[in-house]
């Protein structure tokens, strides 16, 4: 009997942070491996794992699928899947929304906020042991058409029980079921740092975190022939089914930069080139080198052949702010090399001069935007964020964020944590870390420092602390990075 | 009224008395050196046939030759008189015994937790008629007048308005006082109270012991300090026989005596006793020690009575038995038990503490054990036996047999699967990582089991439990 082909439609990475115990990597190599025709990372109220998610489907050869679970405040627990570009928006906009209603670190959705939500974006209801079926109603009638049951299995007490109830309440309201793993983690021994990471997030210890911890390990991305075995057919191909519908790829996403910078009767190109030659005067009061005038023209050329003049518009309104507010900026890296950025007032540096090549700033062979950091003075760098915020409105201005990782030291501190040593062992063990600075102590510090290096706790606390760096992604920190879009 | 004096007019009788069966023969007690014995007090039935204190214990006998002497016991009046401000204590915070045979306590308080006066005394009447204190009782502004007041009235309340009026009016020698601090004040010619209350204060400081001013201060109206009772933190009451008693049951009124004093006391501390000794004293043996255990502290009478007399049925006593002592040291806080608003008893049925508590008396202590559970996926961590029960158990989560084998065992019956598998993969960190795949299943007897394989295998199965 040939398998039903399977598309894992809720599942989350470790940019779910102390919840996905597994990298897009893995996730995606697992998924290939076991022969899933698609995969959606849908880490919760973030997108922020979907570019490693892209890279590493690309390498995998499997679909991505674009995603995000929330748990609404006042409503169900749901998993959005994005349909096309439009959805995409939609799903970023969900996001900012809920992440800007709640502290740093955390999100508030309502319902709401779910409002005229575009065709592109498909729900899950992923009910609760005791579905609310008011929760399926509402949802379907939001998402109407595009609304799914999700029903996730994992070994229970009755699961044919549970499957039987769930399909009847789908019948009577009028959604269709599909089956979803709510995966965690790609495979099954990743169980034990999935314990560690519901320790760590519950503030516990493993051996008392029975509550919130995962009866087995079911949660991971299971062999179609496993899937077979819990779920009707039907339900799995109704996994292929949304997977067909939801064909957006971030290849799609185009830069649109911010149309206000250029005056009436100016396209980008007239625009750059007319402050260019302006900038040039300035540099260059006597004229500009014929070095500087050839790298002028052949920058001017690349820039209008790529689109990339409104990006240069954008840094060169910034920096001319920081200058009239006598607010010191400078750019630094590749863009020193540009001789429009030099004749922008971006850099310092006159490119003519010490001869640097613009192929490592811009070149068509690498096809991505150029990038220009500028630091700004640190006392005064607030007044240029806030001109960034007013001049283009909150709505298209963002501060980017980054993903911290675990590194040992913090690493091992948790993890020691959750396994239950004692607060002074936690210190030693840490400061270990610092001594030996590489993943897994050695045996000799830990037996200065009176450890048992043999000892089965000390051997999981080493294991887990390395697994748990593996992850290399973490908490959301913000740093601040203006980036107007 | 802020204050409430109860006066027990025949304490020392009603003491003896409330440790034996009712009875109506006649009952004296005597007190006195061997050869000056004399009458110290007469229950009702021997007063009436001409008994009475202060006889000599010959005039007495001459009297009637039917009557239970019975030697006076200052220390057991002592224990008695502590076991009622124990009793009182559970009223009010300020209780003393400062007045011989009387206690006096504020209520001025205390009406806000158990109501207005009227109801409050009929409580504590009851209460008093159960514990086998007759009694009088008096409510005044102050303890001191309420102290005096219950030497003529019983019931009586006055409130400060009517004080003055009320006290005046008393004989001196109905005060309470001394005899002879009775007879100086009246050849000073003061022959009721509003006489003594307006002597000039100095006088009576010259001619008369401290605490008589103080007394006459308190009528007044003046602050005047009282020593408060302070409850101990353990129990201990003994009640000696005159006979030596050979039979279990014999020793059933007694030890309901005792008992419920036990229960009074830590009632009136508001807590609850969870293990106390019954020692049975005998004339040439060492004392017989019963050890009575509860798994929860508890407080009511006859579920204490119910626990040891269970225990006492199954205990051998090696010699008939003189006197016995209930010993209670531990005294934990009570929890009370959640009661339902709607529960339906039959009538004559065991609640369940009373059931747990005879299966305990009956199969020994040991065979009887609480449960605690902890979250923990392995069935077998799930849940723990608990000497003791201290905190109420959680729920589980899934769907468990009530009944688990200690180690499971190999299971070879026919069944058919009901329910499976439930997958069950924890325990890593402890070094006991287990992964089963557990069913439901039922044995062609009918029994529904519960059993496991490996995970992912359909089989040899572990019996682990059965459903009930």
């Amino acid at each position: 009997m040939s398998l039903s082909g399977y598309a894992e439609l809720h599942c989350l990475s470790a940019f779910s942070f102390q919840r996905g115990a597994s990298i897009a990597k893995e996730l995606f190599h697992r998924a290939a491996h076991v022969g899933y025709e698609a995969l959606a990372i849908t880490d919760e109220c973030s997108l922020a794992g979907i570019v490693r998610a892209h890279e590493a489907a690309q390498e995998m050869g499997v679909r991505l699928i674009i995603g995000s679970e929330f748990q609404l405040h006042d409503g169900p627990k749901v998993v959005l899947l994005v349909v096309d570009h439009d959805g995409y928006t939609a799903l970023c906009r969900l996001i900012t929304v809920a992440r800007r209603a709640a502290e740093k670190g955390s999100y508030r959705l309502t319902r709401a906020d779910v409002r005229d939500v575009p065709d592109g974006l498909l729900a899950l209801w992923v009910p609760a042991k005791e579905p609310d079926a008011e929760h399926g109603r509402w949802l379907s009638a939001v998402f109407p058409q595009r609304c799914w049951l999700a029903i996730e299995l994992h070994r229970g007490i009755d699961d044919e029980g549970r499957c039987r109830r769930l399909r009847a309440l789908a019948e009577t309201l009028g959604l269709r079921a599909v089956a979803a793993g709510d995966v965690h983690y790609h495979v099954r021994q990743r169980r034990a740092l999935h314990d560690v990471m519901t320790a760590i997030r519950h503030r516990t210890t493993v051996a008392r975190a029975g509550a919130f911890r995962f009866p087995n390990a079911e949660r991971h991305l299971r062999s179609r022939r496993a899937l077979s075995a819990i779920y009707p057919a039907d339900l799995l191909d109704e996994t292929r089914r949304i997977a067909e519908r939801c064909q957006f790829s971030l290849k799609e996403l185009r830069y649109t930069y911010p149309r206000e910078l250029v005056p009436d009767g100016h396209t980008p190109t007239t625009w750059l080139r007319h402050l260019t030659e302006e900038g040039a005067r300035w540099r260059w009061p006597d004229g500009p080198s014929e070095k500087a005038r050839t790298l002028i023209e052949k920058e001017l050329a690349l820039i209008a052949d790529l689109n990339y003049e409104s990006y240069f518009l954008t840094v060169h309104d910034i920096v001319r702010f920081a200058r009239r507010q006598g607010i010191l900026c400078q750019g630094r890296g590749s863009a020193a090399n540009s001789a429009v950025c030099f004749a922008l007032g971006v850099t310092e540096i006159a490119p003519d001069l010490i001869g640097m090549l613009f192929e490592r700033f811009i070149s068509k062979e690498r096809n991505e935007p150029p990038d220009i950091d500028i630091d700004f003075e640190h006392e005064r760098r607030e007044e240029v964020l806030q001109y960034v915020f007013n001049r283009y409105g909150r709505d298209r201005a963002a501060l980017t964020c980054v993903a911290t990782s675990y590194r040992g030291r913090s690493a091992v501190r948790d993890v020691a944590k959750a396994l239950g040593l004692a607060a002074d062992q936690v210190g030693a063990l840490a400061s270990i870390l610092d001594a030996w600075s590489v993943e897994t102590p050695a045996d000799a510090l830990l037996r200065e420092a009176g450890f048992d290096p043999d000892a089965p706790i000390i051997r999981r606390v080493t294991a887990m602390t390395a697994e748990l760096t593996r992850l290399r992604v973490g908490r959301d920190s913000c740093k601040k990075q203006p980036k107007a879009n | 009224m802020h204050w409430a004096c109860i006066l027990f007019p025949h304490f020392a009788v009603d003491g003896v008395q409330r440790q034996r069966p009712p009875s109506a023969r006649p009952l004296a007690m005597l007190t006195g050196p061997a050869h000056r014995r004399v009458v110290h007090a007469v229950n009702d039935a021997a007063a009436a046939r001409g008994l009475k204190a202060r006889l000599s214990v010959q005039a007495a006998q001459a009297l009637t030759s039917d009557c239970d002497w019975v030697e006076f016991d200052a220390s057991a009046m002592e224990r008695d008189r502590q076991l009622l401000a124990a009793w009182a204590y559970g009223f009010s915070s300020q209780v003393s015994l400062a007045f011989d045979d009387a206690l006096v306590l504020e209520i001025g308080q205390s009406i806000a937790l158990f109501g207005p006066w009227p109801d409050f005394e009929r409580r504590l009447r009851l209460e008093l008629d159960d514990l086998g204190f007759r009694h009088r009782i008096v409510a005044a502004p102050n303890a001191w007048a309420a102290r005096t007041l219950a030497n003529v009235h019983d019931g009586l309340g006055v409130d400060a308005p009517q004080l003055s009026g009320a006290i005046g009016r008393l004989p001196v020698a109905a005060a309470g006082f001394a005899p002879d601090v009775t007879e100086a004040f009246t050849r000073m010619g003061l022959r009721r109270l509003n006489q003594v209350m307006a002597a000039p204060r100095e006088g009576i400081a010259r001619r008369f012991p401290p605490h008589v001013l103080d007394w006459v201060d308190a009528l007044c109206g003046r602050v005047v300090p009282l020593r408060m009772y302070r409850p101990p933190s353990t129990f201990q009451r003994r009640m000696e026989f005159d006979h030596e008693i050979e039979l279990t049951s014999g020793l059933l009124f007694p030890l309901r005596r005792l008992v419920g004093d036990l229960a009074t006391f830590v009632r009136a501390r508001d807590g609850g006793v969870q293990r106390f000794q019954v020692v049975f004293e005998h004339d040439r043996f060492e004392s017989t020690v019963l050890d009575v255990g509860m798994l929860a502290p508890e407080r009511d009478a006859l579920r204490l009575l119910d626990v040891a007399c269970h225990r006492l049925d199954r205990l051998t006593l090696k010699a008939p038995v003189r006197a016995v002592s209930i010993v209670a040291d531990d005294l934990p806080p009570f929890v009370p038990p959640s009661g339902d608003l709607f529960e339906e008893h039959p009538q004559g049925a065991l609640s369940f503490d009373q059931l747990r508590e005879r299966l305990r008396a009956r199969l020994g202590d040991t065979e009887v054990h609480g449960m605690a559970t902890d979250f923990d996926h392995r069935p077998e961590r799930a849940w723990r036996r608990q000497r003791e029960r201290n905190e109420p158990l959680a729920a589980l989560a899934d769907a468990r047999p009530a009944w688990m084998l200690e180690k499971p065992i190999l299971f070879r019956a026919r069944h058919r699967v009901l329910f499976g598998p439930e997958r069950v993969e924890s325990g890593w960190w402890d070094g006991d990582d287990v992964r089963r795949d557990y069913y439901i299943v039922e044995t062609d007897a009918g029994q529904v089991a519960w059993v496991y394989a490996a995970s992912g295998e359909r089989g040899p199965f572990m019996l682990h439990g059965f459903f009930a």
